[in-house]
């Protein structure tokens, strides 16, 4: 039996590794997402001052501002991802069922912040607090249901604080100050939640856990 | 029923380390992800950094793993497995498996009531 515990004991380290890897992307995920994605739209909102100041387009500046932001992002994440997953030596059967859910919740996120583009101009920044609640909220869900990682609660608070957030935002009349106010919660939710986050796992690497 | 693994395995001098619970702990998580974080390696297995070295040292002189120094924004050691490492844990993962798999289920269900 002393050769069972020792496997099952080696499982559980592994288990920890595994869940602590998973936390510490998301943490950096949230952080980043927190960081570039308010950054390319203070810059897309003060376009005309950033145009007159380098002499380009301020259209082509809001547009470039975008692009970057969402590239940055999306490429941070599938970086971060990838790094992990390429440390798993050899698929299980299991891994590769489990492995479905990671597309769902990229056409989730892209699909809820491209839809933020039918939002009237007024609401457009304030959209992209519920673009993120619902993603978070959908990506709640599908974690759950997959089952693996089903302790990312954080991810059901962000979507909730961020929903919570944007509705007194609606009283706010001057839409440029909603704008910033908007941009600020949205900030302040993201590296919040991703410094929990980075907490949690941080916690799966102690033995009693 | 006494299980009596090490005649069962007859391990050889390389797969006799892996007897130890925290470096079969360390293989086997090598094993299934190559390297690893010594900080990280630390927490996971609750060990003194002496003690983690100790077993890590264990493991090199035989050349199941390497330490690698990392360029990064602080001091990082990396653990990884070396390519022999994982061909000599694979042989000791596959016959312990097969041993494991003897151990009659009576004996599991009478030992949990």
């Amino acid at each position: 039996m002393e050769e069972l515990n020792k496997v099952l004991q080696a499982l559980s380290v592994v288990e920890r590794y595994e869940e602590y890897l998973f936390r510490k992307i998301w943490g950096r995920v949230l952080i980043v997402i927190g960081i570039v994605f308010p950054l390319g739209a203070l810059i897309s909102m003060n376009a005309v001052l950033v145009a007159g100041a380098i002499g380009l387009d301020a259209e082509i500046i809001s547009l470039l501002a975008n692009v970057i932001a969402f590239v940055l992002c999306g490429g941070f994440i599938a970086y971060s991802f990838f790094e992990s997953w390429k440390t798993v030596g050899s698929q299980t059967e299991e891994k590769s069922t489990d492995s479905k859910h990671g597309p769902l919740i990229g056409i989730v996120w892209f699909l809820a912040f491209t839809l933020t583009g039918l939002a009237p101009d007024s609401l457009r920044l304030v959209s992209l607090l519920w673009a993120a609640s619902i993603s978070c909220l959908s990506t709640f869900v599908i974690l759950r249901s997959v089952g693996s990682h089903g302790r990312v609660t954080v991810l059901f608070y962000l979507g909730i604080s961020l929903l919570l957030v944007s509705f007194p935002l609606l009283l706010v009349s001057d839409i440029v100050l909603l704008g910033y106010l908007a941009l600020i919660s949205f900030s302040v939710c993201f590296i919040i939640a991703g410094a929990a986050m980075n907490r949690m796992a941080a916690k799966m690497l102690q033995p009693s856990v | 029923m006494v299980l009596t693994v090490s005649d069962s395995l007859t391990l050889n001098a390389e797969e006799r380390v892996f007897q130890s619970q925290p470096r079969f702990s360390i293989m086997y998580l090598l094993f299934l992800k190559r390297k690893i974080g010594f900080l990280e390696l630390k927490q996971l297995l609750g060990l003194t950094p002496g003690n983690l070295d100790h077993h890590l040292r264990k493991l090199e002189e035989i050349g199941l793993v390497r330490n690698r120094r990392m360029i990064s924004w602080r001091p990082l050691v990396v653990v990884e497995i070396t390519s022999s490492g994982t061909e000599i844990f694979r042989e000791y993962i596959c016959r312990l498996k097969g041993l494991l798999e003897k151990i009659p289920e009576k004996l599991l269900t009478e030992q949990n009531e």
